[in-house]
């Protein structure tokens, strides 16, 4: 309560200024809110090309694979569209891989893809690992990072943080996604995005760089490790393989993937979650009581899986060069081949 | 931590709903210097001693100086307040530029030395609030006011958040006496403040930092420039320099303003101004008539023969260049301007002032008035020296090796800015706003402020005059 001389007149123009703080406050928020939706989706290095691309061809996909680098360069369509066709499940499917595209993220472009209602899609391929919520000092000045900061996105990050044990880091971390929210939200700089709307009315957009070579979204890598390299990577996979375990994924992300799935199952497809070979052995997962559902392809199994580890496909500790994506697609295809035989998938 | 931060707006949020709810008013001042020193510490904790310590330095000597009437020793506790706050503003802030200056000297001269710089840090608004300290211990040594008796009140005028950063310069004889009544939330022009704050911000956030990319460009390679580039670098540097730092004093007024405290008016439509003189009482108002009273005024100001006046005035000028930067470009800035004041006194003392009265004569006198000053801010703006004089070539002389071009297109924008300002000079936008019902007022501004944050660009840019 302010303090002023008590005259009633004075309480009833404190209980005014608090109401009109309250419009005022209301009129803002409105504002940003309308605002928000009426402004052109935000020119995204890639990002925003490649879902140009998608919306323009979205038709003649049946299955989507969506996530970060290790989808962008690791998964062929051309290759699982071959597999599929001779294992008697023709597909046409499309690499939405994109670099450092982790959840939260990915699934802000998953909706938007959906959202397209694209008609044919079947498979939709979600690179599983834990929700992004840390901070990398060369991106956090972008827009980059900044566009998928939506509600939906914020509030499972913010809550994966305060879950989180330390709190020093989860006060900086909290701070720092509720002020990317809060910028979002009040399109602070979105003046950008009506200028290159309004210079590209009518015009095509530019096509997106990072097709690849059969324009599917696929770009392979091509180097090999170096000795040295491979020394260091079969020691750190040995490593790994000691400390494997089973860890669910934290309920945070497990609730960010549920909301996924069903929006993908909405959409009329299904949704498969996909684990990538990388060296770190920790065998994600779902709780069974989470409810989710979906198929869970774990390629991070070097025991299952010893042929993704070979240190001559590999790229490096992450990744796998041109030979490993090649090898990693024709499982996949199986993998999912195997699962409608089984019926254990439709 | 900037106005114009998303955490400025929360910050003074608590600030404002703390402040008016404690009731008496040392409290409310206690509370007020409590909040200033955490806003400064959000940019350096360690500095915060330096201002602690100017503040009870200050105030010691103006209790010194009110126990005695010695004329001998009120002049050494003067002394001692004027070493220790231009000592302090001499080391941090010129004590780099003058070795090195010094060693290019001697260099020149055949005799080279290894001078050592320092690694400094440059406190955050130290040449602000060294000035407001100053201006108490002077104003008690002139008897122009009463050597206060709490050191909280010293301490919350020289920290006072709003103003110690960049300005405006307020002095003790005003600040002081407000600090002394407890202020009633009921005298505050709350609609008036929150208007003031939302233009200072469009001006700085919407306008100077959009421009700010542009003349950055420029000056970071004048060379590869054309001419034309120049002016359209200059005219926006210009707008710039005018929304950073009035935007700066328009959101700095409205904060004090919501707390009950008032700060002196810094410019009243400069760029409108028909001669330098009258340029300098339009801008930077609260620095010039700190100049003006503080060192001008003593060194002997108008009175005396022309040399002795010019000699003041090229002084004060010269020395108010050095206050913006420790560096060549400054000051030559600041006798570029000094110069106009002495030629513009000069035209007086042999022409008859009436003939300035025409029409015409004013519209020249713009027309000057704004070229000297472009030309002086080219070098003020300049990152050095060689830059400096390849700028103004392009500027003075039209020539230019460069092939770069901004693209003289843009200059419409600061016609249309230049509308609006002078719409604003003439009061078209001074009361409408207040006729409005409180409801309806509420809407337009939370729908303003909305639409506002559109326009500004995604990254902040540090306010100009926090450098100096």
């Amino acid at each position: 309560m302010i303090a002023t001389t008590d005259s009633p007149q004075t309480s009833v123009s404190i209980g005014r200024g608090f109401l009109d703080v309250g419009i005022a406050v209301f009129a803002f928020v409105l504002v940003c809110a309308g605002l928000n939706a009426l402004l052109p989706f935000p020119e995204i290095d890639i990002v925003s090309a490649e879902l140009r691309f998608f919306q323009e061809h979205q038709d003649e996909f049946d299955t989507v694979f969506i996530g970060s680098s290790r989808i962008h360069h690791q998964i062929a369509p051309a290759i699982f569209d071959r597999v599929m066709r001779e294992a008697g499940h023709p597909t046409r499917s499309f690499n939405f891989g994109i670099n450092g595209m982790f959840p939260p993220e990915s699934g802000y472009v998953l909706e938007r893809l959906l959202n397209e209602k694209p008609r044919h899609l079947k498979w939709v391929f979600i690179e599983l690992g834990e929700l992004e919520t840390g901070r990398i000092p060369q991106a956090e000045a972008s827009r980059r990072s900044l566009y998928w900061h939506d509600w939906k996105r914020t509030s499972l990050v913010l809550r994966k943080i305060l879950d989180g044990g330390d709190q020093e880091k989860a006060r900086d971390l909290f701070l720092f996604h509720s002020a990317l929210f809060a910028k979002n939200f009040t399109n602070i700089g979105r003046k950008i995005d009506l200028s290159w709307w309004s210079s590209h009315l009518g015009k095509k957009g530019a096509p997106p760089k990072n097709l690849g070579h059969d324009g599917d979204g696929y770009v392979q890598q091509i180097r090999k490790m170096s000795e040295a390299e491979a020394v260091a990577y079969e020691a750190g996979l040995e490593r790994a393989v000691a400390q494997a375990e089973f860890t669910p994924v934290t309920p945070s992300t497990e609730q960010a993937y549920r909301q996924w799935a069903d929006e993908v199952r909405k959409a009329g497809a299904t949704p498969i979650f996909l684990v990538t070979p990388t060296t770190a052995q920790t065998k994600l997962g779902f709780r069974p009581e989470s409810g989710i559902g979906g198929a869970i392809m774990p390629f991070n199994d070097v025991k299952g899986y010893p042929q993704l580890y070979r240190n001559e496909i590999r790229f490096d500790a992450d990744h796998l060069n041109g030979t490993g994506a090649e090898e990693f697609t024709r499982l996949i295809a199986d993998n999912l081949s195997r699962l409608i035989k089984d019926g254990r998938i439709q | 931590m900037l106005f114009v931060e998303f955490r400025f707006f929360w910050f003074f949020l608590v600030v404002f709903s703390v402040y008016w709810s404690l009731r008496e008013n040392r409290s409310r001042k206690s509370w007020l210097l409590l909040c200033s020193y955490v806003f400064y510490a959000a940019w350096n904790w360690k500095f915060l001693f330096l201002l602690m310590g100017s503040s009870a330095l200050d105030y010691f000597v103006g209790r010194m100086l009110a126990r005695t009437e010695n004329p001998r020793a009120r002049r050494g506790w003067l002394m001692l307040s004027l070493g220790a706050n231009l000592g302090t503003l001499a080391i941090f802030k010129y004590f780099n530029f003058f070795i090195t200056s010094a060693a290019t000297l001697l260099a020149w001269l055949g005799l080279p030395a290894s001078l050592h710089t320092l690694n400094i840090i440059l406190p955050v608004g130290i040449s602000f609030y060294t000035f407001h300290s100053m201006s108490y211990t002077v104003d008690v040594y002139r008897g122009k006011m009463r050597a206060v008796s709490s050191l909280l009140d010293v301490a919350a005028f020289i920290g006072f958040f709003p103003q110690m950063v960049a300005g405006p310069i307020v002095r003790a004889s005003m600040f002081l006496p407000q600090l002394r009544t407890l202020r009633k939330f009921s005298e505050v022009d709350v609609r008036g403040a929150l208007v003031l704050f939302l233009t200072g911000f469009i001006k700085k956030a919407c306008i100077a930092d959009s421009l700010a990319p542009i003349v950055d460009r420029y000056f970071a390679a004048p060379g590869s420039f054309t001419a034309g580039s120049a002016w359209v670098a200059i005219t926006f540097y210009a707008v710039q320099v005018y929304c950073d730092f009035s935007g700066y004093t328009d959101m700095a007024i409205a904060s004090a303003r919501l707390l009950g405290y008032e700060l002196p008016v810094n410019f009243r439509f400069p760029y409108f101004a028909q001669s330098m003189s009258d340029f300098w009482h339009r801008w930077h108002i609260s620095l010039s008539s700190w100049l003006r009273d503080y060192l001008f005024i003593p060194l002997g100001g108008s009175r005396g023969p022309r040399w002795f006046v010019y000699r003041n005035i090229m002084i004060t000028m010269l020395l108010g260049g050095l206050w913006h930067g420790a560096a060549w470009t400054t000051i030559i800035w600041g006798g570029l301007l000094g110069l106009a004041l002495v030629v513009e006194r000069e035209w007086q003392y042999w022409t008859d002032r009436g003939k300035q009265e025409r029409s015409g004569m004013r519209w020249l006198g713009w027309a000057l008035t704004m070229y000297w000053f472009c030309l002086a801010l080219m070098v003020f703006r300049a990152l050095n020296l060689p830059d400096a004089l390849v700028a103004v070539q392009s500027f003075v002389l039209f020539r230019s090796g460069g092939a770069q071009d901004l693209g003289a297109w843009m200059l419409w924008i600061v016609v249309a800015l230049g509308i609006v300002h002078w719409m604003n000079a003439r009061g078209t936008f001074s009361n409408w706003w207040r006729r409005a019902p409180d409801p309806v007022f509420a809407v337009i501004y939370g729908c303003v402020a909305a639409t506002v944050l559109l326009f500004i660009p995604p990254h902040y840019t540090p306010f100009i005059y926090f450098q100096f």
